[in-house]
């Protein structure tokens, strides 16, 4: 990935009164949804995996109408892999993103402690939004609690 | 955007106040729950769902009104397919029928629960999945899945799970024959197919409860409620499953709404005409989700009842723990209201609001028609609920719709700032209130402080008409994910 200059920090949580919001950034399109996939498992205290634990890796091909909607898909599918499994986020790689597909590999497995993080019933078009500020590209997601 | 007061706890937003509404907004609120409206930017989007096509009469909000996504928490919207109205899976949410159900019993508080009550609350902890990644208590195999989609409550009742009466005394009688489950994903339902029978997390909860105040004497005796009286109340939806429904459908809206060229304010609003095909198919899956939600909370009552056998050692017959009601609160529904002189069919968004039918109802069990369809209003952790009675009233003011609980006030993230999970525990249980938490440090976003006072909520509700006060009743145990 090209060195394209210094970002603030790759996400943060964003305040709703019933649910939550995930502003995330990346010097690319590829960072910016793996650091979007990695501030969601924050938000679910999904990011430590157990030491030694096995990994399972999922091939992930999403398509959606265009690159706000494919955000959602992919915060949906992120979210499927962890809460479903009730696992915690290993490795998560961003080949391609945008404008209307995306292609990566999402690494999941036991977390290290038992999980006490919020659960979440899905990504919403709520405020959705991407954008470029400076050298970085930003995105707004909000998330149904 | 300024609302101007109109009536009793009513408020106006003229059609003039944002480009692009067709109708007006009505807020019912007291003066202060509105201005936390207003601060909120609830109001803001009460306006939005104004632009929706086909709306009709007004763009409603309930007292316990806060910020949602696309539709305000609190809001009611009804289209009309002969107007070009649309369906919104967003209207509804993702917890598809969430909902309320109440059980009452003949056991007395003081001497008969409250010297058993830690033990009642630990059996009632032990019995009940809850929490993140938990199953459900009925596991379900092969075709199973497609029975309880299409027969709702129905589905377990068949499997010598709950009584026959507490499919009758279920709105729709546990289940909407509309559902298609044809249209519901393979994804939805792996979701769904361990999770039936499980509470959940978030603001899901069961707690046992005593009936504190009476404020309506026959309603409560038709309810069977008396005051001293234990009771269970239990809150949870349609789980992952209807989850997976709202995503896939809203997906699917939200590509054809685009195509069709609708401009919606915002996105989370994306509708589609009703009659389109999508229409169809999402109302067929969201009916599906329903009765799914619907056989969840009867096998949940059914775990309730089990673990209140094994505390007081009598079946739970004997214990007299009937069901007074379950009743949802994120649903769209096909209702029948007279707008201008003319009967009209209307597709009738819900999205934290409950259906209120007022006395006489034909869709009523007949054990209520005579006072009214019972409401349950969930308090926050620790204050009080209530149990509400829906007005004829309430069919002109709201399509017959009223609050669905406090309404949040403050955001998780500064909730759990103020206080930790094992504090607010200490806190509860210095007020007489035993709690099983599984995951104690989430507690602290549910806490009382982070809600607005359910009595004000009830109170505007019963100020505006929507809604007649029953009986009040107190936590005294609380079961939590």
């Amino acid at each position: 990935m090209a060195d394209v200059g210094e970002v603030p920090p790759p996400f943060e949580l964003l305040e709703h009164t019933a649910d939550i919001g995930l502003r995330s950034r990346g010097r690319t399109l590829e960072e910016l949804f793996e650091n979007a996939a990695r501030g969601l498992a924050a938000i679910l205290e999904r990011e430590a995996a157990r030491p030694g634990a096995e990994l399972l890796g999922f091939e992930v091909d999403l398509e959606a109408a265009d690159l706000e909607g494919l955000l959602v898909t992919w915060m949906d599918e992120v979210l499927y892999l962890l809460q479903e499994r009730n696992a915690c986020l290993g490795e998560v790689r961003v080949g391609e993103a945008g404008p209307t597909r995306l292609r990566g590999h999402v690494e999941v497995a036991l977390c290290a402690d038992v999980v006490e993080g919020t659960e979440l019933k899905a990504a919403t078009y709520h405020q959705l939004a991407i954008g470029e500020d400076g050298n970085h590209r930003w995105a707004t997601v909000f998330f149904d609690v | 955007m300024q609302p101007e007061l109109v009536g009793p706890c009513e408020w106006r937003i003229r059609p003039e106040s944002f480009p692009g509404m067709r109708v007006p907004g009505i807020v019912f609120a007291t003066e202060e729950l509105m201005e936390r409206a207003i601060e909120d930017r609830a109001i803001q989007q009460v306006a939005n769902v104004a632009t929706l096509p086909g709306i009709v009469k007004a763009s409603f909000a309930m007292p316990d009104i806060h910020w949602g996504y696309g539709f305000p928490i609190g809001g009611v919207a009804a289209m009309d397919p002969a107007a070009d109205g649309v369906v919104s899976p967003g209207g509804v949410g993702f917890d598809i029928a969430c909902g309320v159900r109440l059980l009452r019993s003949d056991l007395e508080w003081q001497t008969d629960v409250r010297p058993k009550i830690r033990e009642l609350v630990r059996a009632l902890g032990r019995r009940v999945p809850r929490g993140t990644g938990t199953g459900g208590r009925l596991k379900l195999h092969g075709s199973e899945i497609e029975d309880v989609l299409r027969d709702g409550a129905r589905y377990p009742l068949g499997q010598d799970i709950g009584w026959e009466e507490d499919v009758e005394l279920c709105e729709d009688g546990g289940v909407m024959a509309s559902a298609k489950p044809e249209f519901v994903s393979n994804r939805a339902r792996e979701r769904g197919g361990g999770q039936l029978g499980s509470l959940g997390a978030g603001n899901h909860f069961l707690e046992v409860q005593v009936v504190e105040e009476i404020y309506d004497e026959e309603a409560a005796q038709t309810m069977r409620l008396i005051p001293g009286q234990a009771c269970v109340m239990l809150h949870s939806g349609s789980r992952g499953l209807g989850h997976q429904v709202c995503t896939d459908h809203l997906k699917a809206v939200d590509a054809v709404s685009r195509k069709l060229g609708t401009l919606v304010p915002d996105r989370q609003l994306a509708s589609v005409p009703l009659g389109h095909e999508l229409a169809d198919r999402y109302l067929g899956a969201m009916a599906a989700a329903a009765n799914f939600a619907r056989a969840n909370r009867h096998v949940l009552a059914h775990a309730v009842r089990e673990s209140f056998a094994s505390v007081f050692g009598s079946s739970s017959h004997d214990l007299g723990m009937s069901m007074v009601y379950d009743v949802s609160h994120n649903l769209a529904k096909f209702e029948e209201y007279d707008v201008d002189g003319r009967v009209r069919k209307l597709c009738v968004h819900r999205k934290g609001a409950t259906r209120a039918l007022g006395p006489g109802h034909p869709e009523l069990p007949s054990r209520y028609r005579p006072v009214g369809q019972p409401v349950l209003i969930p308090g926050s952790m620790g204050s009080g609920s209530y149990v509400l009675v829906g007005t004829a009233e309430a069919a002109e003011k709201s399509m017959s719709s009223t609050c669905h609980g406090a309404g949040r006030a403050m955001s998780r993230t500064q909730a759990k700032k103020m206080m930790s999970g094992q504090r607010l525990v200490a806190q509860l249980e210095g007020e007489g209130i035993v709690v099983a938490a599984s995951q104690p440090k989430l507690l602290a976003e549910e806490a009382p402080y982070a809600y607005k006072d359910v009595s004000q909520v009830v109170k505007a509700c019963e100020g505006a008409g929507l809604s007649r006060t029953v009986a009040r009743l107190r936590p005294v145990g609380v079961v939590k994910g």
